[in-house]
């Protein structure tokens, strides 16, 4: 009889020790897998947020290229360089076209603005120093939106890539995320030279 | 096979760690604490007193009206940093601003780069936009060129006039209810002591005597005494309640998207 209550109190500790260990192994998968689900968001958030800077800067482009045609008729070369971009970058699909289209999009604004430097009385419309501040303006939030979503994929990346989760990411398919390189010949903010 | 991989993760992940921290300490920038005023930060010490309080108690009333923080800091220079990165570093850092409506803007002059920027957190991106700042930097940059700290001022005013509209009065201009509830106070003081004096002479004279004997007059001369007690409490009220000051104000965790302008000057 003794024997017999023995067996039940250590089958039942057993039994106990196992649904508890199931319960926490469940428990960390659980909050992990949300862990990554959150930070995959974030970055989602973040890659949107460049978007819709990127297609803020190629809404103003077209009022920009009107306005100062209207003062510096000739300058053909500058005004196509501007537009042939903008449609590149519109067309750009993988990360690698977005961005040499992106480079040479602000490279080409760059020198549209030296060239207006040339017309005083184009320096002087407000539709045009408008249209300045707003792509400044622009390009400026564009390179803090990248910023930001190199952040977060850092922190993605690191959450992915660390022991023991990454055993975790790898079961649920959460890969590491490539982060934004700038162009390194383009600048973020359109300056305007004098040569 | 499965200690190797343990030892060979960990190191992995320590090196990740690593340059995840040394990538950061390469990018990040040496910003200053803001001063306890917080609306007015002048490392640069180019603004007079004057200018200064200006600032100061036209942005805390600018907060309690429209919950919102403007701040003007000068620095000596950028320290080879671009304007636009060092200025939200700041922006974001100081968190300018409430971290629900994120209505916060900064405005930067750095004195030796001669360079000067409005930035605009998410809560004025529609109403202040990249060319209002621009056409604010313009209008300011002649004046900036020749007297920091009377354009620093017109670049206050400018903006604040721009986003409080024509309700909010500027501190230097009329709109005050203050002077008058303290004329009143000093009104009613000596109306009250005129009287008690009217009155106690007045009885004197009945009595052909300097001064009135009459004990019934005590009862007066207690109320008036009351009275002008009274009408002292009410003004020193009135006076502290327009100094009150808010402990030391702070940033409320704004956040800032890159929107505003930049100028030289």
């Amino acid at each position: 009889m003794q024997e017999a209550k023995h067996k039940n109190r250590a089958l039942i500790t057993w039994f106990a020790i196992f649904f508890v260990g199931i319960f926490v192994v469940v428990g960390y998968t659980v909050s992990t897998r949300n862990g990554f689900v959150s930070a995959k968001t974030n970055v989602d958030k973040s890659l949107a947020d460049i978007g819709v800077q990127l297609q803020r800067r190629s809404d103003l482009i077209p009022s920009l290229v009107n306005t100062v045609k209207g003062y510096a008729k000739h300058e053909e070369s500058v005004f196509s360089a501007v537009t042939a971009a903008r449609e590149r970058m519109m067309g750009a699909k993988t990360p690698e076209e977005m961005s040499a289209a992106d480079g040479e999009l602000t490279r080409s604004l760059g020198r549209l603005f030296a060239v207006a430097e040339n017309y005083p009385e184009l320096k002087a419309n407000e539709s045009f120093l408008s249209l300045q501040d707003e792509i400044a303006g622009t390009e400026n939030r564009i390179a803090v939106s990248r910023r930001e979503f190199n952040e977060q994929a850092t922190r993605f990346n690191t959450m992915v890539n660390l022991f023991p989760k990454n055993l975790l990411a790898k079961m649920f398919g959460f890969k590491e995320i490539a982060l934004f390189n700038a162009d390194e010949n383009a600048k973020t903010v359109p300056v305007v030279n004098f040569d | 096979m499965i200690k190797v991989g343990n030892k060979l993760a960990r190191v992995g992940a320590t090196f990740t760690l690593l340059v995840f921290f040394a990538c950061n300490y390469a990018v990040a920038i040496d910003l200053p604490q803001p001063t306890s005023d917080f609306y007015v930060n002048d490392f640069a010490e180019i603004l007079s007193s004057d200018t200064k309080e200006h600032i100061r108690s036209t942005s805390k009333r600018f907060k309690k009206e429209f919950d919102a923080q403007v701040v003007v800091t000068t620095v000596e220079s950028l320290r080879q940093e671009s304007l636009e990165e060092y200025s939200i570093a700041m922006a974001k850092k100081w968190g300018i601003g409430d971290s629900k409506t994120n209505k916060g803007i900064l405005v930067l002059v750095s004195e030796k780069d001669r360079e000067i920027r409005i930035d605009v957190g998410f809560g004025f991106e529609g109403s202040l936009n990249d060319a209002k700042c621009g056409r604010i930097i313009r209008k300011s940059s002649e004046t900036l060129g020749k007297d920091l700290d009377a354009g620093a001022k017109m670049v206050y005013d400018l903006l604040m006039k721009e986003i409080g509209g024509s309700e909010f009065a500027l501190d230097n201009e009329t709109g005050d209810k203050g002077p008058f509830w303290d004329w009143c106070v000093v009104a009613f003081l000596s109306l009250a002591v005129v009287a008690y004096f009217f009155i106690k002479f007045s009885d004197a004279k009945k009595e052909h005597k300097m001064y009135s004997q009459n004990p019934e007059n005590k009862a007066g001369v207690w109320l008036y005494f009351i009275v002008i007690v009274l009408a002292d409490f009410a003004g020193s009220i009135i006076s502290s309640s327009k100094n009150d000051d808010d402990d030391s104000d702070h940033g409320g965790g704004g956040d800032f998207g890159g929107g505003g302008a930049s100028g030289k000057f």
